[in-house]
Formats: structure tokens, sequence, C-alpha cells
């Protein structure tokens, strides 16, 4: 870490791998470990996270670029993305609601990319409640 | 083979044919999935991004949409299960929560509302996105309402798929993605034919028929009622569901008939709306005593009042029938002639002939397939014995080469269309051979754009080619023609090398195509009005009969003989004997046998040789012969060669009744004009291209006092004492099944029933037989006979003073003489002005610009329009669409005939172009 920060979180596999906090920082980076956590090893790009960071903010960044990848063709990705950095950006939130649409995402989407994309959503009210609103 | 797949669903064991998907099967079983970008109607195919019908499988991670999957061997699919369920709503609700109000959607009562209802929703929970698509209003017939739009992608299978015009796409990605017209174009500035098929597609009235909605974009209109019957327009002969609102139609929809499955154009779905007109006859008009009539007379058809007066039924009818038999006292039955029409019902064209031989007693009897395909079928009378079809167009399914030559099916049978270029899409090999250019050579692996009037010296050096490269079916030659070797003999002089020069196509290229055409396993020909309406008409029918025949393309799935007919019953009313030489059923009327035959099923004496053409009637009136007609829905003063001369015929006769739903041009010379009824206000039988007949119904009452064609013919009948007494006109069809063999097995009842049923037709509960001749011919021999042709030039070439060639023909968006079509606020919005199409290379030469005014002449006559540039006319060409009233493009062309069908050449005289000012 750099001089001053300390390991809050990291994302073991790019965007959409999941966050895990730093308690969990030593699952092996490999197939099949993260999943029963809610993540998986996707690109193995680690990205790290400080305590200058918002996880929640990070969460929604994810999602705002998933809404921005998302290639539009089914409901669940293109209007889940959308609804979910709705959601996501307001004040408060209805983890209920957010929970049933990740659900829908990750069981309905045509391909990866929507089924993935709840993963940092879902760890962020999994893993640091303490950040939800 | 297709062994069955046998899988649990919902805990039961079931079977699945190896095509089915999981969706399919739940609906045969009885379990409703919802579906939203999925459609059951045929054509669709599923795409599965809606994500509405998910299903869960044993032992796989994530959902499947069932409308795409197709079950597997011992495959574990619930449809009930809490996270598919929980899936399918949340989709549901998702989508449900960008849609307008429902108080202020485009259409509150479409299928995705309705699923919303089934499914319990009213609300959703998350918020509306914000939103920014304007309302596109561009279009004359259809209004785009994106905010209802739920990227279900169905349009554009509609668009790109279905009915192939690839207009619609969908742009953008993510929530941006949008439904989009050519480059993101307003649907009215783009591209779109408006066959409406994404109208019928969507499932949320994003796209949805303007005529139904408000100022707001919101719905105003419903039906009441749904009447099933057919498209009034052209020969393919869809089926329709027309929607009712107060005795008024307010919407057509395409219906799952046998030769349209679900399709229409933008004439049948938007074109309903002339039966409506201000312009419409209400009460039978008498002429004004002393009223003159004159080829030049001009009357408006808003107000007859200047030259009729309006006359109870009682007089209209007496005076009709009262100077009908006055000329037939005086001067005998040669002085009557009648034309009937092509656009009503078999039994009212089976009552007008009727009417014509046994009242009049006279065979001066004839209609508008004079001026469409009398050459074809005369070639085909002549070449296989029978002049109609030997396949559907639909045969272009199962056919691995399709020609299409002299014929523009995507303006003029739009749906028919569909089908070839389905089949292009599947990979048939689509020859287009025209001297104009048209959209569906896009579609082609050749397009040939030959020079005009060179039909034979093409097709010739393609019969040459096949011979002499030894392509022909030698087995199929001599089980089933004759003439085989003076064909041998006549195009040996035909060699592409030396044709080349004459048609402007390249002999490789005429090689290619022949050898193409030839060894193709299943090769059909399409031909059009291209081939026919020339003074060599019969003859290039002759040379694509010889094509067939000599390479056995007949008779055979994906083969065959199609002259795509144009008028929606021409191919009934010729059937039905609205034919000078014929009687019904095609039945020579100067064999004895046969009239005798006739004589006694209709209990009277006949008239022993054959009638007047259309041509040669108006011929007969200048001569003094004919004085007196009857025409029943068709409009000469518009439709026929010359029609200053035409007119000024019309005019000359001592008595004129005409039977119409308007005020024509026809009628203008008219001395009784009975108010008609439109073709959605009776019903009747109609036969179409494909031989199929089919039920149309009253969807609305007539307006006034306008009654039904076949009760008009019947009471002018009574008056010249025929003992008639029809009921209804289920009786005309069932006298009709007495003397016409080509209607065994087919029953009023069965049509009410099965709605269509193909002719010839083997036994009561068999389907008829689409593709027919593949056991011999219809002749006296059962074989068929190869007629050779020789290559003649168009009857007048340019030349100095006329140094350009006038072609004319018809627009998407007009029907034949325009007394519909320019009555339809959707049709006439969308084409409302007489256009003169040339190429842009000429507009350059002569130094016009787009919308210029010209004045066009030819030896007969001249007209004022305006100029189009368009790259599909040749050099040197000018094209004319003949609907137009206000710039009559018949005023020009050439009356002569072809010898043998008797059709005039209204694909090819020489004209001069001018410029002219400004009207």
């Amino acid at each position: 870490m750099a001089e001053g920060h300390e390991l809050k979180a990291y994302l073991p596999g790019g965007a959409s791998g999941g966050i895990f906090p730093a308690r969990m920082a030593d699952i092996p980076l490999d197939f099949g470990t993260l999943e029963e956590h809610g993540g998986f090893v996707g690109s193995g790009a680690v990205i790290v996270l400080s305590q200058a960071d918002s996880i929640r903010e990070a969460a929604l960044n994810l999602m705002r670029f998933f809404e921005d990848e998302s290639c539009g063709q089914c409901t669940p990705c293109r209007v889940g993305t959308e609804k979910a950095v709705n959601l996501m950006s307001e004040r408060d939130w209805d983890p209920d609601l957010l929970h049933e649409l990740s659900d829908t995402m990750a069981d309905a989407s045509i391909c990866g990319l929507g089924q993935a994309a709840p993963n940092p959503l879902l760890c962020l009210m999994k893993y640091f409640p303490e950040e939800l609103p | 083979m297709s062994a069955r797949i046998r899988f649990t669903l919902d805990s039961e064991r079931v079977e699945a044919s190896p095509d089915e998907t999981i969706w399919e099967v739940a609906r045969r079983l009885g379990t409703d999935i919802p579906h939203l970008c999925h459609t059951p109607e045929p054509g669709y195919r599923p795409d599965g991004n809606c994500r509405a019908c998910m299903v869960e499988i044993e032992g796989e991670r994530v959902l499947a949409a069932s409308c795409i999957r197709k079950p597997a061997q011992d495959m574990v699919v619930h449809t009930v299960t809490e996270k598919a369920q929980r899936a399918r709503e949340m989709v549901m609700e998702l989508l449900l929560a960008d849609q307008p109000a429902r108080e202020r959607s485009p259409d509150p009562r479409s299928r995705f509302w309705s699923r919303a209802d089934a499914m319990g929703f009213a609300h959703s929970r998350f918020p509306a996105r914000a939103k920014s698509i304007e309302r596109d209003t561009s279009h004359v017939a259809m209004t785009v309402n994106l905010d209802a739009c739920i990227h279900c992608n169905l349009c554009v299978r509609a668009c790109r798929e279905v009915q192939v015009n690839d207009v619609i796409g969908m742009a953008g990605r993510g929530p941006g993605t949008k439904v989009v017209f050519d480059f993101d174009d307003p649907m009215g500035d783009s591209t779109c034919v408006a066959c409406g098929e994404c109208v019928q597609a969507c499932p949320t009235g994003a796209l949805m028929e303007a005529a139904l909605l408000d100022q707001t974009g919101a719905r105003r209109e419903f039906a009441d009622r749904e009447v099933r019957t057919l498209c009034p327009y052209c020969g393919v002969g869809c089926q329709t569901t027309v929607h009712v609102a107060n005795d008024r139609i307010v919407a057509v929809d395409g219906r799952d008939g046998p030769a349209n499955e679900q399709r229409l154009c933008v004439k049948g779905r938007f074109g309903f709306d002339y039966i409506d007109h201000p312009h419409r006859l209400t009460r039978p008009l008498v002429r004004r005593e002393g009223a003159p009539k004159d080829a030049a007379l001009r009357l408006d058809p808003a107000d007859p009042s200047t030259h009729f007066r309006e006359a109870s039924w009682e007089e209209a009818l007496d005076v009709a029938a009262a100077g009908l038999k006055k000329a037939l006292d005086e001067h005998g039955p040669g002085a009557l002639a009648g034309f009937g029409s092509a656009k009503g019902s078999n039994e009212e064209a089976y009552l007008f002939q009727k009417l014509v031989r046994t009242g009049f007693r006279t065979n001066n009897v004839d209609h508008c397939t004079r001026l469409c395909h009398a050459s074809s079928v005369a070639a085909l009378m002549e070449g296989i014995g029978s002049g109609a079809v030997t396949a559907p167009f639909t045969a272009a399914d199962t056919a691995d080469c399709i020609v299409v030559i002299g014929a523009r099916p995507e303006q003029n049978h739009p749906v028919a269309a569909t089908y070839l270029k389905n089949a292009a899409r599947r990979g048939a090999k689509l020859i287009v051979a025209d001297p104009r250019g048209q959209g569906l050579g896009r579609h082609a692996t050749y397009d040939l754009r030959f020079r005009a009037g060179t039909d034979v010296a093409l097709l010739n050096a393609m019969i040459h080619t096949i011979i002499e490269e030894g392509l022909t079916d030698q087995r199929y030659v001599h089980e089933h023609t004759e003439g085989y070797e003076e064909l041998v003999e006549r195009v040996a002089s035909f060699p592409p090398e030396k044709m080349a020069d004459v048609c402007g196509i390249d002999a490789g290229t005429i090689r290619e195509v022949a050898r193409l055409y030839a060894t193709s396993a299943r090769s059909i020909i399409f031909w059009g009005m291209g081939i026919s309406q020339s003074v060599h008409g019969t003859d290039n029918a002759r040379c694509l009969i010889a094509l067939a025949l000599i390479t056995g393309h007949v008779g055979r799935p994906g083969t065959g003989l199609h002259p795509l007919r144009g008028q929606n019953n021409v191919q009934g009313a010729s059937d039905a004997g609205l034919i000078p030489m014929v009687f019904p059923d095609y039945q020579p009327v100067e064999e004895a046998d046969v009239r005798r035959r006739f004589e006694e099923f209709w209990g009277t004496a006949l008239d022993a040789r054959r009638g007047l053409t259309v041509v040669e009637i108006m011929h007969a009136i200048h001569a003094g012969e004919v004085r007196a007609m009857y025409i029943l829905g068709e409009n000469p003063a518009m439709s026929d060669p010359d029609l200053s001369h035409a007119r000024a015929g019309l005019a000359r006769l001592e008595h004129l009744v005409v039977q119409d739903i308007f005020l024509t041009e026809t009628a203008w010379q008219a001395d009784v004009v009975l108010p008609a009824s439109a073709h959605a206000e009776k019903t009747g039988t109609f036969t179409n291209t494909n031989r199929q007949i089919q039920l149309a119904r009253e969807v609305v009452p007539p307006p006034g006092d306008a009654r039904p064609d076949w009760w008009i013919t019947q009471e002018i009948a009574r008056r010249l004492g025929l003992p008639w007494d029809y009921a209804h006109p289920r009786d005309v069809f069932e006298e009709m099944t007495g003397i016409m063999p080509s209607l065994a097995n087919i029953t009023w009842e069965r049509l009410e029933r099965e709605e269509a049923v193909t002719y010839p037709c083997d036994a009561p509960d068999e389907a008829g037989n689409a593709v027919i001749f593949g056991n011999g011919f219809p002749t006296g021999n059962g074989r068929a006979r190869i007629v050779p042709a020789d290559l003649l030039p168009p009857d007048e070439l340019p030349d100095e003073d006329y140094p350009m060639i006038l072609t004319t023909g018809r627009l998407l968006e007009h029907w034949h003489t325009g007394a519909m079509t320019r009555r339809s606020r959707s049709l006439d919005g969308l084409e409302p002005e007489a256009v003169a199409c040339l190429s842009p290379q000429d507009l350059d030469r002569m130094a016009l610009a787009p919308g210029d005014f010209v004045h066009v002449s030819t030896r007969r006559g001249g007209i004022d329009l305006r100029v189009r540039p368009d790259g599909d006319v040749a050099e040197g060409t000018v094209f004319i669409p003949f609907c137009y009233t206000e710039a009559a493009a018949n005023l020009l062309t050439n009356p002569r005939l072809d010898p043998f069908g008797k059709i005039p050449e209204f694909k090819f005289c020489a004209a001069r172009l001018e410029p002219a000012a400004d009207r």
C-alpha cells in the first residue's frame, strides 16, 4: 500500500469479481475459491482500496460502468443496471429491492456481464453494512 | 430422423419434436408462460431478449429463456419455481417502471398491458427514467412513441426478417438502446415502405397506427368488433382482420391466410378509409336532360349535380335497363357490350357475364384482365392448356432459383415479394430481369437491366444456351412436350454473343443466368406486366413457358410458371367468364358442344361468335357498332390506352350505365350512375393469384342507398326479362359449381369453415392442389406445346420527334386508376401528386431540377407533371404511373394490340419531354 494508506478492501477480479474486506485478503486467488463468498477470480486484475476510499462510491462507480458496458439486449441487464444506479444514487436505500433486483440480474441476464454486474453491490451490502445509508 | 425428445416439464413426462422450444411445448400442453419479445406468429424467430419467459432447468446455474431454449433428452424443466417466477415478475416490474401512464399511453390495451394485468402488476417500485425521446409524427400513417418501447426487438425482426425491408434497426447500447429508422431518420423521411408489420408486431403501442391516436399520442379509437375478411387490393389475396368501431373501419391487421401469414402492405393495412370518403356515391344518379357528353369533359366527383340529378332506385334501374333494351331492340345484340370488374367477387363476375350473354345475347363482355395478363393467359392456354399459375408464389420457399422478370413485386405484389426475399435470405438464387431497376435487385444474384422491348432476345438467348450446352431435361421434353424441334431450329439464330448487343446484357452473363436456371434442382419463374403489356406479350410469355418446359421446371415443388395476377379477383373474374372468347372455366364460346351445354344450363340461346375485347369495343363504338354499355366497377376512361380516343368513345355511346362507388372518369359520360358497394361492404368469394378461393365478409353496411353489386346486376337482368331470383351470393356460387369443374369439391360452407381452398381440389375433405401439372397437361394429348417466338420490335420506336421511351405502371401506394387510393388519406398523403420519373443523367442533360414541371407528349396527347429523379429508370426513358387523373398517363399510351392476347403496349411508346411552366 502507498504510504499512509491501509488496505480496506480489494477487488480480486476486475469489475465483476466482487469486493472483499481486508480481513478476507488471505483467500487464495484461484478458480473456485471466491465463489462461496460471492465473487470470482474474473480477469484477475486486483484492485485495492484504502481507508480513504468509499466502498459505496466504488460500488456505484462499478454499477455505472456496467450500465455503460451493457449491450442493451436483455431486460435484466439493460434496465437492471440503470435502475440499480438510480437506486444506489438515492439517499435512502431499499436493500430488499436491491437484493431482488440483483437476483434477477444474476439469474436471468443473457451473458456474464449482466449476471455478474450485481456482485460489487451484493458484496457491499454483505461485507460493508456500515457504509450503507 | 426426427427422434422425439422426452423430458420432464413440471413433473410430467412429455415429448417434443426436435424443433420445438420449451415455450412451445408448454403452450401446446396448456401452460401459459409469460412472453413479450416472443410471438408465436408465423415468420418470427424467437429472440430470448426480454427474459419474461424464464424457466428453471435442473442442474443449471442460471435460468433459461423458454422461448428460445429447446429441451434435451431427459432434461427436467420447472416453469413455476420461486426463482423463475421472481425473475419473470421482476422483468415485468422493470419494464413497467418506464412505461407512460396507462391512460396516456398509445395503447392501454396492448399485449404488454394485458400481460401486466394477468401478472397482477399496476405499479412498479422502481423509479422511472428521465424521458428524452420526442414522439415522431413524421409519418402520415404511423406514430412512433419510443417512451413506450421495451426494446423487445419484434419490430426489427418484423422489418428485417419477416418483410425484409431492412429499415428498422436497434442503435446505441445499454439503457441508451433505441429503435431507429435507417440512420436514425424520422420515420416519415426514412426508406420505410409503411407495410406496418412493425405496428402489428409491437407489443406496447410504441409503434402505432396514427389514426388510432389523439393529438397527445394517447389511444382514442377502440374497436367494438372484428370481422375476418380479405384485402381489396392486389392479387396476392391477403386475409385480414378488420377492426370496426360504430360501423366504421378503424384499423386492419393481417390474418394467417395461406398467401400472407399475417403480413400486409401499406395499401392493405392503411388504405381502408377510401370507403368513407365524401365522394362516395350514395344515391342513384340520372344524367340531366341536355347535359353534354364530351371526351374533354371534367366533372367534380364531389358534386355530380352539374350533370346529374338524384333518382330513386326504381327510376334509375328503369332508365338503365330501358336504354339497354332500346339498343338491343333497335340494333341487335352486337350493339351492346359490358365491362365487368376484377375488383368484384366471383359471384358478381359470373352474374355480370351471364347478364351480357343471356340478357344482351352477345359475348361482348370483357374486363381489365385484357389490360394486364391477356397475353400471358393466351400463351399459357396455348402452351399448357390452362391460364392460371402452376404453383403458388409461396413455392419460392422451396425453390433453388427464382426468376422475376418484367415484374416489380415489391411495389405491385408487396406481400408476395416478402416471400421471394425470404427465399433469397435462405440462400435461393434470385434472378431479377427488368429494364427498370428495383429494390428486389439488392437481394438478387443477377440483376439484369436489359433494354426495353428486347425480352425475346434475352430469353431466346437463354434458351439457345440451355440447348447448346446440353442442359435440357430430355426425358421431360420427350415425355411431356411437343414442338421441341421447332424451338431448337428457331433459337439457333439467337446465340447470346449475337443477342448481347440487342438486349444490352453481355453474353457471358446471359450464359451464366441460363445455366443457373437450368441446372438448379428447382427453378420457378414469376412475371408481370413488363412481359405481358407489349405487342409481343404473347411471344414473351411463350419464351418463359419454353424455358420451363425444356428444363422440366414445372409441376414439382419449388418449380413452375407464375404470372403475378394484378387485381384481387382477376383470376376469379376470368375463371367466371368475364372474357369474350370463353364461357366460365375458359370453355370456348365457338365450340358447339360447349355452347350447347351452357345453353341448356342457362336455358337460352347463346351468341355463337366470340365477342370483342376492351380496346376493340372502344373501336366498335367509334365505328357506330356498339351503342350501349353497362360498365361495372371498371374505369376505362383512365385505364385504356390512348384515353382521348377511349373517352371520345364513351362520350359517343347512346346509352351508358356505370355502376361504381365513386363518380369515376368513366361515369362522367354515363346516362345512369348506380351507387355500388365497396369491397368491405359485401360478402363474396375471391380468387387470388395462387388459385386460392377465399371468402370476404361484409364488414360495414354500404353508405346511404348504395347496394351490393350482385343485387344491382340482378335488378337490371330482371328488367331485361331474365327470371333471376338470387337471394344471396351463396346461391350464385352454388349455381357456378354446377357448370364450373374447377370448383369441384368447393362449397360455400367449406369456404366459411376453412376460409381458403385452392382449386383444383380432389375431394371435399382434402386440401386443393397447390402445384399442378406434375403428370401431364390439360391439353388434347396431355403434352405441353412449346411455341417458339421471333424477335419483333416494339410498335413505336423513339425517333427524332419523340426521342424518349415512355413506360407506365403503378406505384406501391396507389391502386390502378387511383379511384380508391387517391381517396385514402394515408396513401394519397404518401404519394399525393403525379410524377414523371427520369434518370438523374437525363435530368442533368435537360437542365431540370427535381420537382420541375415538364410537358410529356406522344403522338396521342400530352400531360404536365413534376419530374422526379429515379436511379432505377434507364437513360432515355421516362416512367409515369397511370393513377393520376390530373395527369393521366394513358392519354399518352399506344393502343396497338398484341395479336393473340389483344393487350395494348402500355410499356413502350415514343415520347417527348419539354420544360413546362409551373401550374
